[in-house]
């Protein structure tokens, strides 16, 4: 693979692997039935039979529905932590490899590092600076899905269209929802965020036309809704839960009532009880059948305050929605960009922006490396329970292609460039995993894109500031 | 015929109408045990001759056995019993008259004898206060509760189930039920109700806007900074449009900067389209590489568009005071700049960049040139405390609103406590300890942490309240331990004075007590007789006691019946034919009647003999009456009017009972006469026997009868003779009127009619005649109708015959003025069974509560 992308390889072809010596046998076998063009379902179809009972994980079933998540988190990482060996050779060409090693930060990957590609050189250049000055935090978020150039104002937003909404458009109506946006922390969508950047930049990187951001859903139980519940339903739900507490309280005073009152009274309480419980009934039955029809996920209501409860409820939810296949998009902003939260659940009290102008302090780095690493935790535990879960088609990370990363590589400097990018799962065999991506020239992020939405098989010319897709990534 | 009624009538009427009433006869022995011996040896003799054969243990003829009333103690026991044989006896309706018939005076014996031992058997030993059963809102109290309570002026309860009506009235504890019908609806009332007088105003629009950049239009020469800040020479203006959605105070935010290297702050004015001064902003000098800073001001917004100007000076900011103070050109909402004032809109439009363009920042930027730099003006709004879509109650019902972080309500207990701490205790008509308190704030809590709004929150703790059953049903327990102990010990209870609160409020208003009657309860001040009636006197100002009229009057003389009439014939008939009479005006006569006798505090008899009576325009275009025809006055207002035709005496001359009491197509003297025995002389007829045929039914004669002459044929039935005789006599009285309640005319046949004969030989000719004729002779019987209506709806029970002891002491003390209707019903007031009751123990029997669902989906 030669250093110069720019120029973009036909996609779909195998290359020949520099490095490349130990790629599964198996992945062999399917990289050469892709390019020999076998029809999929025919060539699949007894492979699939055979695996479904040896009960062997398979990767993802061609025929499968691909699915796409892209995870954002800010403020960079530490690179020192994040990157993994092999670097690039002296004369500075592409590294692909499946020998490397998972870096501290990455470590909690482990366990499907087999799943999961690292990429190392992708650049969003519609982030810099250039003449638009201050504001590196709204870029590299707004850009972090759209790789386009963000208007520099508080009002009149313009930015493009971003990768999940590309894709979202086409399939749209294949599912119930065409995407879900999800986020830990409320957009503030009005006034400026940034150096003179509207919020939206900032609070969105779900972007479903230039003008127009795709609002998070934060609250766990409000996205649960948005996926299983129509609105009347949800409003239903909500309207049985207040009646119930009601009873809840006023069965109580009538239970108080009850202890000082003596027989004939008592006779005309129970009247009160005997419909107090035929309501509570009621609602019970209603209740239950509603529960029969909903994935097997419990959602607490209201906002969840502790962050690790929150993130993995939210990506609990990607899961369910992918399983059920309820969406096949979805988007997780696990901070807005410029994030000030406070990882106090490990410890951290100051907030995430802050430290990440750490000025080379040790004590701001090895902070910066714990949130990076525990973020990763996270990540690692959707990941998991993606490959744990199980259809026809194969485990669902096989099935899907997920994005993580932030749109600033070193949050120091506020670098556009080497971003800290994993993208994990095989795409419905799409994408051979479990490979290092080390580009020896800068890659634009939205060739990525391309390629990402070549797997769902949504045609697009450009995306942002692409040149083609990202030479080497499909398999 | 004719002459043989005439010549039976009075056989009857007197015994019905002559009969004693102990507490005011001497001769009546006066004391139960010679009250017994004169029953043992004159009045149980005579029943056993003529009841006892067919009313015996062994052959007890319509379950009725009348051996239990031998002795004093049976006939305690079984009072009810004897008083509806004393009905029986009276009324001639037993025996039947193809037995053995008792004469005149044996009936007069018998029925005196055991009236006088019912009396004194009951009242003699300390007559006990009864006890009322926990008994639920009917529809008119809950309706006007939550209008006391949270000041709502429809009527929600008017999609519940009608009520029962128990002893006349509908506010009767044993009758009034729950069915899982009435919970519902309590539960689609109460979010109906909360949802109507709170509204989260994050659904209702609002404005958050930043002019900034190319949505900030500037007048004059112009640069852009590098965050896109538009930069005024110091003639220039910088403008914007601003849609607002609704009428309130709206926060502008101006951050701007002056060049200046020196200290202190400029002055900016603002102005509106009309180029009149808004606002005064002061902005700090400072170098333009730094930041902006930051004024605002508050300013009341009519919904539509809003032009405003932002206009830089060059003055010092501490001048404003001075200039302000003096300066005709700086009065705030007065002053005008004329150059804003003549700007014309095209010169305006030239100067709004188009939707698409880009400012660029330019470089180098002559701050000599450009003194003043605008970064944005924020328009926010309006605040919830004047924003004028909010329901009127809203802010008196949460007089509190917690902040917000991250948008979740915050630390909302305490402004949760503030509005549900009075609400509860004026909803549960007492003091609210913590204990009670604390599961609702809990609740507002929960839904506030789970993302829900606090007004939403507050919406399901208040629809709570308005369902629990503090607040559905009166309960009357003892409340204090040495209440308790009476209570275990079978004594009477005093109510507690809060219990009396609600008793009055629900006696007066038929609604909750208000604020000044709870603090009067909780400084016992109900419980002394003075200052009671100091508190009865201001509740019966109120308009709120209306509800003894609409409520109590209306039901004390069956007026409900009219409902659903078709006044179309009456209307067709009356003087004016364009009059646009309802039922509502018919009842309100009446009502209004009472009212006036209450208040007025007049002798009860004016219920029959008044010469003046309430009409509205309507009803006295109906009338021929003369009505004076303010324009200002309402005409829906009823006003008291003199000149009524002499003929319609009081009550019985009201078009409204008189119509009542016919059918629709004729008279009817029969239910006329019940009527008046029924609801003036608290006598009701015992129900027809079963098997008599209806008047419709009987043999007519002669297809020209008379009415008279068919209600005599139909009289021939034995079963029927005794108690038509009363009814028809008394009925016939009011044949002066038709069936719509129009006088006849003098020479119609029927007004011929209108004649009949009471006790002692007494002719009368006409209603007028009767109405003064019972007044004058039937005075006690009618204030003991009312009394014992009062009381059964004041305490909401069906009278026992020992409450006959309480009514006996409260017509005693009203006798020497006249039975004054006010004095009536102070007397049921400060009577026990009004003031105190037999409350029973707490019950140990198991609590009949099913297991509660699951909880796990509650909030």
């Amino acid at each position: 693979m030669k250093s110069n992308s720019k120029k973009s390889l036909p996609t779909g072809t195998p290359k020949n692997l520099k490095g490349g010596h130990s790629i599964a046998r198996r992945t062999m076998l399917r990289s050469a039935g892709l390019a020999l063009g076998l029809p999929l379902l025919e060539s699949m179809t007894p492979m699939a039979k055979s695996a479904f009972a040896s009960s062997e994980p398979r990767p993802g079933d061609p025929t499968s529905p691909v699915r796409m998540a892209c995870v954002f988190f800010p403020n960079g990482v530490i690179n020192e932590n994040w990157r993994v060996a092999p670097e690039l050779d002296s004369d500075g060409r592409d590294v692909v490899t499946t020998d490397w090693q998972l870096s501290e930060s990455l470590r909690p990957l482990a366990n499907v590092r087999s799943k999961i590609n690292l990429i190392d050189g992708l650049a969003l250049d519609s982030g810099r600076a250039h003449k638009d000055g201050a504001g590196d935090h709204a870029r590299g978020g707004s850009t972090f899905l759209t790789a386009a150039r963000p208007v520099k104002t508080s009002s009149n937003i313009r930015l493009g269209i971003s990768v999940d909404q590309v894709a979202a458009t086409a399939i749209a109506g294949q599912t119930t929802l065409a995407s879900l946006e999800l986020g830990m922390l409320d957009s503030r969508n009005a006034g400026s965020c940034d150096s003179g950047y509207s919020c939206a930049y900032s609070s969105n990187i779900s972007w479903r036309n230039e003008s127009q951001p795709m609002p998070k859903e934060t609250i766990p139980r409000l996205a649960f809704e948005r996926l299983f519940g129509s609105g009347t339903a949800a409003a239903q739900r909500e309207q049985r839960m207040l009646r119930k507490s009601i009873l809840d309280i006023v069965r109580a005073d009538a239970e108080k009532l009850m202890k000082k009152v003596g027989e004939t009274d008592k006779r005309k309480l129970d009247e009160y009880f005997t419909s107090v419980r035929e309501i509570e009934l009621r609602i019970e039955r209603t209740e239950q059948q509603d529960r029969r029809s909903m994935p097997d996920l419990e959602v607490p209501f209201g906002r969840v305050s502790a962050f690790r409860e929150h993130v993995r409820l939210m990506y609990d939810l990607m899961v369910v929605a992918f399983q059920t296949d309820t969406t096949r998009v979805a988007t997780l902003m696990l901070d807005n960009a410029g994030g000030v939260r406070a990882y106090q659940e490990i410890g951290i009290k100051d907030a995430h922006h802050g430290l990440s102008h750490h000025r080379d302090k040790t004590e701001n780095v090895e902070k910066l490396k714990q949130i990076d690493r525990y973020l990763v935790e996270q990540f690692a535990y959707f990941l998991e329970k993606l490959d744990a879960t199980t259809d026809a088609g194969g485990s669902l990370l096989d099935q899907s292609m997920i994005l993580y990363g932030s749109g600033l590589g070193d949050g120091n400097r506020h670098t556009h460039e080497n971003l800290p990018i994993v993208m994990a799962g095989g795409a419905c065999g799409k994408i051979e995993t479990g490979r290092l991506l080390r580009y020896g020239s800068e890659q634009p992020m939205a060739n990525l894109y391309m390629s990402m939405l070549q797997t769902m098989s949504v045609p697009v010319e450009t995306i942002g500031d692409s040149t083609g897709t990202l030479s080497g990534f499909l398999a | 015929m004719l002459s043989r009624f005439t010549a039976r009538l009075p056989f009857i009427a007197i015994i019905f109408l002559l009969s004693v009433m102990p507490s005011s006869n001497g001769s009546a022995a006066d004391n139960a045990e010679s009250a017994s011996l004169q029953w043992s040896k004159t009045g149980w003799p005579l029943l056993k001759n003529f009841c006892v054969d067919c009313h015996n243990a062994d052959y007890a003829e319509a379950e009725i056995d009348l051996t239990l009333l031998e002795s004093l103690a049976g006939v305690r026991e079984h009072g009810d019993l004897a008083t509806k044989v004393i009905g029986m006896i009276r009324f001639g309706a037993m025996p039947p008259e193809d037995a053995e018939l008792p004469t005149l005076e044996e009936r007069i014996e018998m029925s005196d004898r055991l009236d006088n031992l019912v009396f004194h058997g009951t009242c003699d030993l300390r007559p006990r206060p009864g006890k009322t059963t926990a008994r639920r809102l009917n529809r008119t109290e809950y309706n006007n509760a939550v209008r006391d309570l949270l000041g709502i002026h429809w009527r929600p309860a008017d999609a519940f189930p009608s009520d029962e009506v128990g002893g006349g009235f509908d506010n009767n504890a044993d009758v009034l039920s729950l069915s899982p019908m009435l919970m519902d609806k309590y539960l689609l009332a109460a979010d109906k109700i909360t949802s109507s007088v709170i509204v989260d105003p994050d659904t209702l629009p609002s404005v958050e806007k930043t002019f900034a950049g190319t949505t900030l239009n500037v007048i004059g020469e112009t640069r852009t900074g590098s965050f896109g800040q538009r930069y005024l020479r110091p003639d220039g203006l910088a403008w914007f449009d601003v849609e607002i959605p609704v009428e309130g105070e709206y926060r502008i935010e101006v951050f701007a900067v002056p060049s200046d290297q020196e200290d202190g702050r400029l002055l900016a004015t603002i102005h509106d389209g009309g180029g009149t001064l808004v606002a005064i902003t002061g902005h700090k000098r400072g170098e333009h590489r730094g930041s902006d800073d930051r004024d605002q001001f508050q300013t009341v917004l009519t919904s539509g568009r809003h032009r405003f100007f932002v206009k830089p000076t060059s003055i010092e900011s501490s001048q404003r005071e001075s200039l302000v103070a003096e300066d005709p050109q700086w009065k705030v909402g007065h002053s005008k700049d004329e150059r804003i004032a003549s700007l014309d809109e095209p010169v305006l439009q030239e100067s709004r960049l188009p939707g698409d363009a880009r400012l660029e920042p330019d470089g180098d930027i002559d701050e000599d040139e450009f003194r003043f730099r605008v970064g944005k003006v924020v328009v926010r709004g309006p605040s919830e405390r004047t924003r004028s879509d909010l329901p009127p109650q809203q802010r008196s019902i949460l007089p509190k609103i917690p902040s917000r972080r991250d948008n979740v309500y915050v630390d909302v207990r305490d402004p949760a406590e503030k509005s549900l701490r009075p609400i509860l205790t004026k909803a549960f008509r007492g003091p609210v300890d913590d204990e009670d308190l604390s599961p609702y704030l809990e609740l507002v809590e929960r839904v506030c942490e789970r993302g829900g709004s606090f007004h939403d929150a507050m919406k399901t703790a208040i629809s709570a309240v308005l369902v629990s059953p503090r607040f559905l049903f009166r309960v009357e327990v003892p409340e204090t331990d040495a209440d308790r102990k009476l209570a275990a010990s079978g004594l009477v209870v005093p109510l507690s004075s809060n219990q009396l609160a609600s008793r009055l409020s629900f006696f007066l208003w038929s609604s909750i007590p208000d604020e000044v009657l709870l603090r009067a309860a909780a400084g016992h001040d109900l419980d002394t007789s003075k200052k009671r009636m100091e508190h009865v006197r201001r509740m019966l100002k109120d308009p709120k006691s209306d509800s003894l009229g609409t409520e109590f009057a209306r039901q004390w003389f069956g007026l409900g019946g009219l409902n659903g009439r078709d006044l179309k014939d009456m209307i067709a008939a009356g003087k004016d034919s364009d009059v646009k009479l309802r039922v509502d005006d018919l009842t309100r006569e009446t009502e209004q009647l009472f009212l006036h006798l209450l208040r007025e505090n007049k002798p009860v008899t004016e219920l029959l003999t008044a010469d003046y009576t309430f009409v509205d325009s309507d009803l006295a275009r109906w009338y021929g009456l003369k009505w004076d025809s303010d324009p200002s006055a309402d005409a829906d207002r009823f006003v008291r009017v003199g000149g009524v035709d002499p003929a319609r005496p009081g009550i019985l001359g009201h078009a409204g009972v008189l119509m009542l009491t016919a059918y629709p197509t004729r008279n009817s003297p029969v239910q006329r006469g019940k009527w008046i025995l029924e609801n003036l002389l608290g006598t009701p007829p015992p129900d027809a026997p079963p098997g008599v045929p209806g008047l419709e039914e009987t043999k007519t004669a002669d297809a020209n009868a008379t009415l008279r002459e068919q209600l005599e044929l139909h009289r021939a039935d034995p079963g029927c003779a005794s108690c038509h005789r009363v009814m028809d006599s008394l009925g016939f009285g009011l044949e002066e009127f038709d069936h719509l309640g129009r006088l006849r005319s003098p020479d119609d046949d029927a007004r011929r009619e209108a004649t009949g004969e009471l006790p002692g030989g007494r002719q009368f000719r006409g209603t007028r005649e009767l109405a003064v004729m019972i007044a004058g002779s039937e005075t006690r019987k009618l204030a003991d109708t009312a009394v014992r209506r009062m009381l059964a709806f004041a305490i909401g029970r069906e009278l026992r015959p020992s409450d006959r002891c309480f009514v006996e002491t409260i017509l005693d003390d009203a006798r020497e003025d006249g039975y004054r209707v006010g004095d009536l019903l102070v007397g049921v007031i400060q009577s026990p069974p009004f003031l105190d009751h037999q409350a029973e123990p707490p019950s140990e029997s198991d609590v009949a509560i099913s297991d509660s669902p699951k909880k796990e989906t509650s909030l």
